[in-house]
């Protein structure tokens, strides 16, 4: 197993390379650059700010001078930020980003799981139909549209929450991780109710019945570890999916998250900013695809014994 | 089950702030304030952009401050000033209280080294033609060699208490453009602390550090969160500042905004979401506010190039737009028919131009050009940055230009930075365009069409309207100065460079609670008259 752990991370890194010198390019090769303005700048200023960022040697050496930096940690000035590094930038919006997604994140599983079991164990009746419809809404349902109504009825009419920032004042916390979590709740909940409905049909848990277990033991000794693979395997993309995807409910709550530092850097040509949040991005969907591998390698024998 | 939804609303029930933001601010005299996009920074040498300015018109002050009710400029650092005969020498007399907010003198020599900083040119400053009009200025910024101290330079500190400029030309409008920020002072010790003079960086504005002279200072400063300005208590006119904070939010999407006002999270908002203007007004919402506002939305013509470098083709175009039409039923929030490309009533000024919408005229005029009922008309491209109040107006234009001339139009959406550098290398035909005040002043419309001038972009370089502006400018008597400059923008829209459509409005919400908050036309408000209260 170490081994597969060392081969991925060792692919990882000329991966990323190759993801920060496609994106260098390309943003070089789109039209418009960080200092053009609705007002335009008199030709000796804008040469002036060339001059400051570097901007007017060639290419090629642009790339090198990048590239050698972000091996030692620096990801250069912002453009459009004058006197904030990329590090720093990132430093700030990234706990932000992760504590969205980690609250998003535990409502999803503790909320998906919860009605994917119930389901499952009472197939066709009520108690299925119920949770699965509103699980087939919640994946149809966009962010973009939950938010804002979730913010009109319990900020708007109710008072009762919030509607913007994030730590600023008591409760704001809490529809912005409800708004991106609900999606991955629904996933969750139809991926376990499928995985334990395929696990109560086989011979283990038949023999669990006949010594007698309680339904209790059934489910959570024996049933669940096997019945929940589809749903560890899909978190890996589901926390790169709530870190990617956070920009949107970013944007709808104003959350100073780093979703929002990424839109914004490519709409102002801030090149380095979008670099590097790209590399960052990049890093963390390897990273977290790589662990829910190895968690899946952990709680399956079949895939196990199958290295 | 049931026990988890009482839970859940027992939770939601104690999160609930039944006293709202505003309902706080209005006991602590704090007002919450949605202000577009995270400023780019608080140096008001380096920044741009209208966000940064509502900031800083809180935490610093120039020469002279903006009228909050609109007007002449009232006096700031300087309690008054004498200009000389000919209009070319001011002598500024500073207030013997002006203090900097660490407690430090506020002097003469701060202003000269102020206005020595921006000039310089590695500092790349994005506004120092603001001060071109000083007496050496441009040189020094241009490294003229004959130039080369800043000693060259007319500002000079007499004293420490009396400041003496002088300028190229007479410029009547020099006391209004010192209420633009990139005129205004900062703390010599506290910049140099952190760098040189032409340090960008800026690590000086950061809270703790920040220093300035203005009616608030910085307090706080979460990058994207909050942005906290609280009063400061040695400002010279202290005692009339009420409001003991503001707290300024970078709220980038304007539903957002509308709905953290909804929900008495803000006292004001940056904007309005643009579908709701029109319910609005029918409604009327007592919230809403549409304020005059110096600006004016425009169509630049690519002058240069066939059939648009023919005067009679320009001319066609703009009398077969139907300004009243769009203003009524596109753009729906208040804005005004244009018929100039100053916006009536500048600091006095009235343009006295007219663009009917003539058809008949239109048409004789486009078939003079060779093209009767648009025979034969090339194809026309309007090129526009993507959002969709400008394809609204860019669709109306190409049915009225279709209809009335029979030209056919294509319309061309850009990302704003490709339709930037698109607009300045002279890549289009016809081109969406917007132009707002930096004074109240027509000079800031008219002098930007001048030719060489980099925010001309449609090629159109007119003598007789470049020394009509030059004149103007260098006439003291307002009255004869302003007729030289309706000359001129008589020449302007005779020829038809750019096509006027509409003149701006400020559309915002604010809260009953604020008062003191006059509309202007800069939408400089200055927190002195500001307060909060309730009836």
């Amino acid at each position: 197993m170490l081994n597969i752990l060392f081969k991925r991370i060792l692919i990882a890194i000329p991966v990323l390379i190759i993801v920060a010198t496609i994106t260098f390019f390309l943003i070089r090769f789109a039209p418009g650059g960080p200092f053009d303005a609705d007002k335009s700048l008199p030709p000796q200023v804008l040469e002036n700010l060339n001059e400051i960022y570097n901007l007017n040697a060639p290419l090629w050496q642009q790339y090198f001078d990048y590239m050698t930096g972000i091996f030692v940690g620096d990801f250069g000035p912002s453009y459009r930020y004058p006197g904030r590094t990329v590090t720093e930038m990132i430093a700030t919006g990234l706990p932000t980003t992760f504590e969205l997604a980690f609250y998003a994140l535990l409502m999803a599983i503790v909320l998906g799981i919860l009605a994917g079991v119930i389901a499952s164990f009472n197939r066709n009746t009520f108690l299925d139909y119920f949770p699965m419809s509103i699980a087939m809404l919640g994946i149809c349902v966009p962010t973009f549209l939950l938010g804002p109504v979730l913010s009109l009825i319990f900020g708007v009419e109710l008072r009762l929450l919030p509607v913007s920032g994030w730590g600023l004042q008591p409760g704001d916390k809490l529809l912005p991780s409800i708004t991106l979590g609900f999606a991955y709740a629904a996933y969750i909940a139809r991926l376990s109710r499928g995985g334990m409905l395929e696990i109560f049909g086989q011979d283990f848990i038949r023999t669990a019945r006949a010594k007698g277990l309680s339904e209790f033991q059934v489910i959570f000794k024996h049933a669940m570890q096997g019945g929940l693979i589809p749903v560890v395997s899909f978190l890996g993309p589901a926390i790169a999916g709530l870190l990617g995807g956070s920009f949107v409910v970013e944007t709808i709550f104003n959350i100073p998250g780093i979703g929002r530092f990424y839109v914004e850097a490519a709409q102002n040509r801030d090149y380095t900013m979008i670099m590097g949040t790209t590399i960052l991005f990049s890093a963390m969907i390897i990273f977290f695809n790589l662990l829910s591998d190895l968690a899946v390698l952990i709680l399956n024998p079949k895939a196990r014994s199958e290295l | 089950m049931y026990r988890f939804i009482l839970f859940a609303t027992f939770f939601l029930a104690g999160c609930g702030s039944s006293v709202s933001l505003v309902d706080q601010g209005l006991e602590n005299q704090i007002m919450h304030v949605g202000n577009g996009s995270e400023p780019q920074g608080l140096d008001p040498h380096i920044v741009t952009g209208v966000p940064e300015h509502h900031l800083l018109i809180t935490m610093c002050e120039g020469l002279t401050i903006s009228n909050p009710e609109g007007g002449e400029n009232l006096p700031g650092m300087a309690e008054s000033w004498e200009v000389s005969d000919d209009g070319k020498t001011y002598i500024f007399n500073i207030r013997k209280n002006a203090q900097w907010s660490n407690g430090d003198d506020f002097t003469a020599h701060d202003m000269v080294w102020s206005w020595k900083r921006i000039l310089t040119p590695s500092l790349g400053s994005q506004y120092p033609d603001m001060l071109y009009y000083v007496e050496g200025a441009e040189e020094y910024h241009t490294g003229d060699p004959d130039f080369s101290s800043f000693n060259s330079v007319g500002v000079k500190a007499l004293d420490d208490k009396t400041l003496k400029v002088t300028l190229k030309n007479p410029t009547p409008f020099f006391i209004g453009l010192l209420s633009h920020y990139s005129t205004w002072p900062v703390h010599k010790e506290t910049v140099l602390e952190y760098g040189d003079i032409d340090d960008r960086r800026g690590l000086w504005t950061r809270p703790g550090s920040f220093v300035c002279n203005g009616a608030m200072n910085l307090k706080s400063w979460e990058l994207n969160k909050k942005i906290v300005v609280e009063k400061n208590p040695l400002y010279w006119d202290a005692e009339s500042v009420k409001l003991n904070e503001i707290h300024f939010y970078p709220v980038s999407d304007v539903n957002t905004e509308d709905r953290m006002f909804s929900a008495g999270q803000l006292h004001l908002t940056s904007t309005v979401p643009s579908e709701m203007c029109p319910l609005w007004i029918e409604q009327g919402n007592p919230n809403l506010r549409i304020d005059p506002y110096m600006g004016t939305y425009f169509y630049r013509t690519n002058t240069t190039i066939e059939p648009l470098n023919d005067v009679r083709v320009r001319k066609a175009l703009a009398l077969a737009i139907d300004r009243n039409h769009i203003t009524k039923n596109v753009n729906k929030c208040g804005a005004i028919p244009a018929y100039s490309f100053t916006p009536p009533g500048s600091n006095g000024y009235f343009p006295d131009t007219k663009i009917g919408t003539d058809l008949e005229l239109a048409k004789s005029l486009l078939a003079e050009a060779g093209y009767p009922n648009g025979e034969g008309f090339p194809e026309l491209e309007i090129l526009f940055n993507t959002s969709e109040g400008h394809r609204q107006i860019a669709l109306a234009i190409q049915q009225m230009w279709k209809k009335n001339l029979g030209i056919n139009v294509i319309l061309d959406n850009m990302d704003w930075k490709v339709y930037l550098s698109r607009e300045m290398i002279g890549d289009f035909q016809i081109s969406r365009a917007g132009w707002i005040g930096d004074y109240e002043d027509p000079n800031t419309f008219l002098d930007t069409l001048r030719p060489n001038r980099g925010n001309n972009k449609t090629g159109w370089d007119n003598k007789e309207f470049d020394s009509l502006v030059k004149l103007a400018n260098e006439t003291t008597n307002q009255e004869k100065r302003y007729e030289l400059l309706r000359e001129a923008e008589r020449i302007l829209i005779d020829e038809m460079p750019i096509i006027p459509i509409y003149t701006y409005v400020r559309a915002y919400q604010l809260s009953p609670d604020v008062k003191g908050f006059y509309p202007n036309y800069l939408d400089h408000h200055h927190p002195k008259t500001i307060y909060l209260e309730r009836e």
